[in-house]
């Protein structure tokens, strides 16, 4: 009821002025405001209606913030329409207390590190309070909320699991400048929802965090390390003889996390270097990814530094690697700085692997050993990944022309399934009879007894695998008139490989029976197989993306862009009947617009391509609407001057509004 | 459906109170406390003692907010004898904040930098759209506010830093 109070409200807020309440009188309180409308639509039904609206206010000492979403259902994530956030700030002196939702970030967030990142459908604060005295060069502070983090099931639109933290965080810092130190405890009661043999079950897991962090700050280089310490223990109750019940404890993981990251400064050239050991949970190849039915590892609270670029190019997005928060070490490099003639230029080289290499006694059986000393390796089956990235940009022709082009490439190992290097042996037996007696016609044997054991030992090699790669090319252009129009120009290359890896002289399958890799000849264990296969569909060894986009535009007023992005195959295949007549305009289809064309059986041209146009009106400095008609491959898109990322969409409209006042 | 109407009809009106509203005005600030990137520490206000202050939110990953940074460097450079600053306010979360510093230097870039890794400030101005420009006089009253950047639009805003500066200088 209060809720819905407050949303009824909100153009009282706005109208302060009519109110008869001095509460909403705008000459006591101020404040600001911002809206987000966005409407889609689209011929395979995916439609959305997603609509945000925040309101600040303040007072003296006081600062509240309301944020209402009436989304059925949002671009991603579940239906809501409610009052989504809201929180009550009051500082006083050294102290200040927050009461509601409360977004934290301590060091890199190897402890804690709260957002609410709506492009991905991400939040994790929590619901409670937080409690802040700061003095002179010491700041202490207390919270404690509750969070939940839903996951989705087979349903897009609707929460299967649950996962709730009941959190109390304190966190001391230490401001002695050029020095900055921080020691983090964090302590969350989870109930874990999960499904163990089919059916929901919930458990108790008690995670205990403790971690610290140092910075220093010099005029030529900056240095920032932290670390954690995780341990995660299971609740469990039992009743005991006397029929009460009582509550057992048991460790159920333990691990760490060290994060280390410094700069070098040579006049305008920077050398950025990074180093992380995350070692939560180390799981076999073939159960890393799943998170339900394995707990007690990293917690929804740390958001931890990842160690390879963060793309805003589309192509480089989709084919960025997905970091393993429980498990992974690597480096990462970036030099940065001016070329002659104004230009400048980075280049980066990043490289992860996992803590462990693996081995698999049997599909299911999985032996580890720890990578040797500090560094990623290049072992296939600790799953390497290699990133280089090198950029150049700047400005031509009395800085009118902008240009930028880079060079991405990538490469990695993201699935084994069997990886077996070593020793198999067979044991052929002899037997003998030692009693027998003739009865009838025929000898019956009454004993028998081993006179030999012939023992094969074969070098075994069993190993599948799946490797990637891919290398991108983007190229930017935008040339800016005198008159306030600007014309400009994106095109992006890309090659993506996607193999299955097959090698050895046994092909994967496993005898129980013998508790031994079966060879592909049981009489010539030389026989070797070494194989690459296109994961693509029809074979089609590699895939090519290209996608180009032009736009104009008048400063401050509006902007056209269009987008036209192709490939040669889609990972997963979909029939587009309703081909938009932007394409049907671009590939010269006359049938589309004279109404003769085939609904049933589409044309080829309109596979695989994805046309866009969208046009932007700044209504005012403030207040920006767009329309986007076409349709969208997804990923990340930076379109007439804003960087978002967009789910896939067939010939539809899009709608979008924001303003802020 | 009934649903759908009246929350079409809310947002109508909701649009209509926009652009209804005096964008003359956008009230006053607040004072928020900045980290800047040399680990200090320092308020909203604090600077203003100096004089207007442009911010700016921008993360290393936003294409447009990079474009514009150019641009504000030069004002801040050519409008700091007027008391002028441009502070920009970093949105990188702790995934990628490691870059922005050695981003900023190897730009040689001479603007204040702050860092908001969990978007209080942004949230508390409604900055989420990157890049958003907020002009705020010594007063604390906010001049101006532009969402997005297209190339051409430098021109705008050294006209609104130009106009609140002879505004100061008559007064």
């Amino acid at each position: 009821m209060s809720k819905k109070l407050l949303v009824l409200l909100f153009p009282y807020f706005i109208l302060a002025e009519n109110t008869p309440f001095s509460f909403f009188d705008l000459d006591f309180w101020k404040y600001n405001a911002g809206i987000m409308l966005n409407f889609g639509d689209s011929y395979d039904d995916f439609t959305y209606m997603e609509n945000r609206m925040d309101l600040n206010f303040f007072k003296g000492n006081f600062n509240g913030w309301l944020q209402y979403e009436y989304s059925d259902p949002p671009e991603l994530g579940f239906p809501i329409k409610d009052l989504r956030k809201y929180r009550l700030e009051y500082s006083s002196g050294p102290w200040s207390l927050k009461l509601g939702d409360i977004y934290e970030v301590w060091g890199r967030g190897l402890v804690l590190a709260q957002l609410d990142d709506q492009g991905i459908d991400f939040d994790n604060s929590s619901r409670g309070h937080l409690l802040n005295y700061r003095l002179e060069n010491i700041s202490v502070t207390q919270m404690n909320g509750q969070t939940k983090n839903a996951q989705l099931g087979s349903d897009l639109r609707y929460p299967e699991f649950e996962f709730t933290h009941n959190m109390d965080a304190t966190n001391i810092e230490f401001d002695v400048y050029p020095f900055n130190f921080g020691l983090s405890f964090l302590q969350s009661n989870e109930l874990h929802q999960f499904k163990p043999f089919g059916v929901m079950d919930t458990v108790d897991v008690n995670h205990r965090l403790h971690g610290g962090y140092l910075s220093w700050f010099g005029s030529v280089a900056d240095l920032f390390i932290e670390y954690v310490d995780k341990q995660s223990k299971l609740r469990t109750y039992e009743t005991n003889f006397s029929g009460d019940e009582v509550e057992m404890v048991s460790p159920l993981k333990k691990g760490s996390a060290i994060y280390l990251n410094t700069n070098l400064y040579l006049g305008t050239w920077s050398l950025f270097f990074e180093y992380k050991r995350y070692s939560f949970d180390r799981l076999s190849p073939v159960d890393t990814d799943y998170i339900i039915n394995n707990y007690g590892n990293r917690i929804d609270y740390q958001i931890m530094p990842i160690l390879f670029r963060e793309q805003n190019h589309s192509f480089l997005g989709r084919s960025a690697h997905k970091a393993n928060p429980n498990d992974e070490r690597g480096i990462q490099f970036e030099l940065s700085g001016g070329l002659p003639g104004g230009f400048q230029m980075v280049t980066q080289y990043s490289h992860l692997s996992r803590n462990d290499t693996w081995h698999s006694d049997s599909p299911i059986e999985w032996k580890n050993n720890s990578v040797d000393g500090f560094m990623p390796t290049n072992a296939v089956s600790a799953l390497p990944y290699k990133e280089i990235y090198t950029e150049i940009n700047g400005y031509l022709i009395d800085n009118k022309l902008y240009f930028k082009t880079a060079y991405g490439q990538n490469q990695e190992v993201p699935k084994i399934n069997r990886f077996f290097d070593g020793y198999s042996q067979t044991i052929n037996e002899t037997w003998a009879y030692t009693d027998s007696i003739w009865y009838g016609d025929s000898w019956f044997y009454l004993d028998s007894q081993i006179v030999s054991i012939d023992t094969s030992v074969y070098n075994i090699e069993t190993k599948l695998y799946q490797q990637t790669k891919s290398f991108t090319l983007p190229i930017e252009l935008t040339y800016s008139l005198n008159n306030g129009y600007s014309i400009g120009m994106n095109y992006a290359y890309q090659e993506r490989y996607k193999t299955n890896v097959k090698k050895g002289n046994a092909g994967g399958f496993y005898s129980y029976a013998d508790s031994a890799w079966v060879l592909n000849d049981e009489n010539d264990p030389d026989t070797y197989i070494d194989q690459s296969t296109s994961n693509y569909p029809g074979e089609i060894p590699f895939q090519i993306n290209r996608m180009i986009s032009l736009s104009i535009g008048k400063a401050s007023k509006w902007a056209v862009t269009l987008n036209y992005d192709w490939t040669n195959i889609q990972e997963i295949f979909t029939s587009d009947p309703n081909y938009n007549p932007l394409e049907a305009l671009i590939y010269g289809d006359g049938k589309y617009f004279s109404g003769k064309r085939d609904r049933s059986s589409p044309p080829p041209f309109t596979q695989n391509k994805w046309v866009s146009m969208e046009f932007s009106y700044n209504l005012s400095s403030t207040q920006r609407i767009s329309f986007l008609y076409g349709s969208i491959q997804g990923g990340l898109v930076c379109s007439n001057g804003i960087c978002r990322i967009l789910q896939p969409f067939n010939d539809g409209l899009k709608l979008s509004y924001s303003a802020v006042f | 459906m009934n649903k759908i109407k009246i929350l079409s009809c809310f947002l109508i009106a909701q649009f209509a109170l926009i652009i209804a509203q005096d964008q003359e005005t956008f009230g006053k600030i607040p004072n928020l406390e900045i980290k800047l990137l040399n680990g200090k520490k320092t308020t909203i206000y604090t600077l203003l003692e100096s004089g207007p202050v442009l911010m700016d939110f921008w993360a290393t990953w936003c294409k447009p907010c990079k474009q514009v940074m150019k641009h504000l460097n030069k004002f801040h450079n050519e409008y700091k004898d007027q008391g002028l600053q441009v502070l920009m306010v970093n949105q990188d979360t702790p995934r990628s904040l490691g870059k922005v510093k050695s981003y900023i230097n190897s730009k040689n870039y001479d603007f204040l930098v702050s860092i908001d890794p969990n978007q209080q400030i942004a949230k508390k101005l409604n900055g989420q759209i990157m890049p958003n420009l907020i002009l705020i006089n010594r007063d604390g009253s906010i001049k101006w506010r532009h969402q997005g950047y297209m190339p051409g639009e430098e021109k705008e805003i050294q006209e609104q830093i130009e106009i609140l500066l002879s505004q100061n200088n008559k007064n």
